[in-house]
């Protein structure tokens, strides 16, 4: 073989490492670029009136502790946590099935609506437990509070002992 | 959203630029054997520097990011504008030079040019920036307008 097409070669091989290694250092640069800041929530959770809730740190986190079902029938709690929006936006928000455990094969269903006021308006859709879905977004107008109801039916052999645990996380985009 | 293009982009560019030289020049056969290892030599450079702007990304502010970056480019476009005018001075190859500027010299310029002007640049990044493509250019003259034998007689009549 010729020895400038030998070169050439040779050459064409550092440049493929060096373009390849480059192009995947600029991206990797790219992504480090971004600072992650922090900023304070807008949307908090805060203690409704129907039940006991212990709220977390800067309201991101809510612990509903004390809610009860009844078997065949359907216990409502209409006020039993609230979600405010302290922006002076609105903001579209999605209630989303986490994770559930204990004994679960005895509940009916349990359901979480959004409603804008006590007994008003339901805002998007029902998140259901046993189904593992979510409420869908809904938009909390600026500096307003929306009201968060759970319906809770048990099955008629239930005993007093069962009890489930849930984790749901609210999205805010 | 467009993408934000990062300082770290005209070393890339440069990069880039320099590889394609040690390729053309090897092809072009108008050059020493040495040329195109140089020229892989200068983007292995390139590559080390893109290696350090990232391990010193948070102490080197955005400024010194650009400046070294868009100096880098402007020795690949100077190197380019270079070898363009040595083949039509020293080799006196009209035609090549003819053929090296429309194909290479040309997009090139035109490519980071378009590239600089989607960098969000602040006024002290364009200064800075003409500045350098000044000296590029000032160093380019100097290098084709100095003769070594009026240097030579200078020296001797001294």
């Amino acid at each position: 073989m010729d020895k400038k097409w030998l070169d050439f070669l040779v050459l064409l091989m550092i440049s493929l490492v060096i373009v390849t290694a480059s192009a995947a250092y600029y991206n990797y640069a790219y992504m480090r670029a971004s600072p992650i800041g922090v900023e304070a929530p807008y949307i908090r959770f805060v203690s409704g009136n129907d039940a006991t809730s212990t709220i977390g740190q800067n309201g991101t986190y809510a612990e509903i502790s004390d809610m009860k079902g009844w078997p065949n029938a359907t216990r409502v709690y209409e006020d039993a946590l609230r979600i405010e929006n302290l922006d002076s936006n609105p903001h579209g928000c999605e209630l989303m099935f986490d994770s559930w455990s204990g004994d679960t094969a005895s509940v009916n269903y349990i359901y979480v609506k959004i409603f804008d006021t006590i007994g008003g308006t339901q805002q998007n859709s029902t998140l259901s437990v046993t189904a593992q879905n979510s409420t869908g977004t809904f938009t909390i107008p600026a500096t307003t509070t929306y009201y968060v109801q759970w319906e809770i039916r048990w099955d008629g052999n239930a005993l007093s002992t069962h009890t489930v645990d849930i984790t749901l996380k609210l999205k805010v985009p | 959203m467009s993408a934000e293009i990062l300082p770290e982009f005209f070393l890339f560019l440069g990069i880039d630029f320099f590889v394609a030289l040690a390729l053309l020049t090897c092809i072009m056969g108008q050059f020493r054997r040495l040329v195109p290892y140089l020229y892989e030599a200068a983007a292995v450079f390139g590559y080390v520097n893109l290696l350090m702007s990232r391990e010193f990304l948070a102490s080197f502010g955005e400024y010194m990011r650009f400046s070294y970056s868009f100096l880098y480019l402007a020795l690949a476009l100077a190197n380019i504008i270079g070898i363009n005018i040595y083949l039509l001075v020293s080799r006196k190859s009209w035609s090549a030079a003819k053929i090296f500027a429309s194909s290479v010299s040309f997009p090139t310029i035109l490519i980071s040019a378009f590239f600089f002007s989607l960098y969000k640049g602040e006024t002290s990044h364009i200064l800075t920036a003409a500045l350098l493509s000044s000296a590029m250019v000032l160093g380019i003259a100097i290098a084709f307008l100095v003769n070594p034998k009026k240097i030579g007689e200078y020296l001797k009549r001294g």
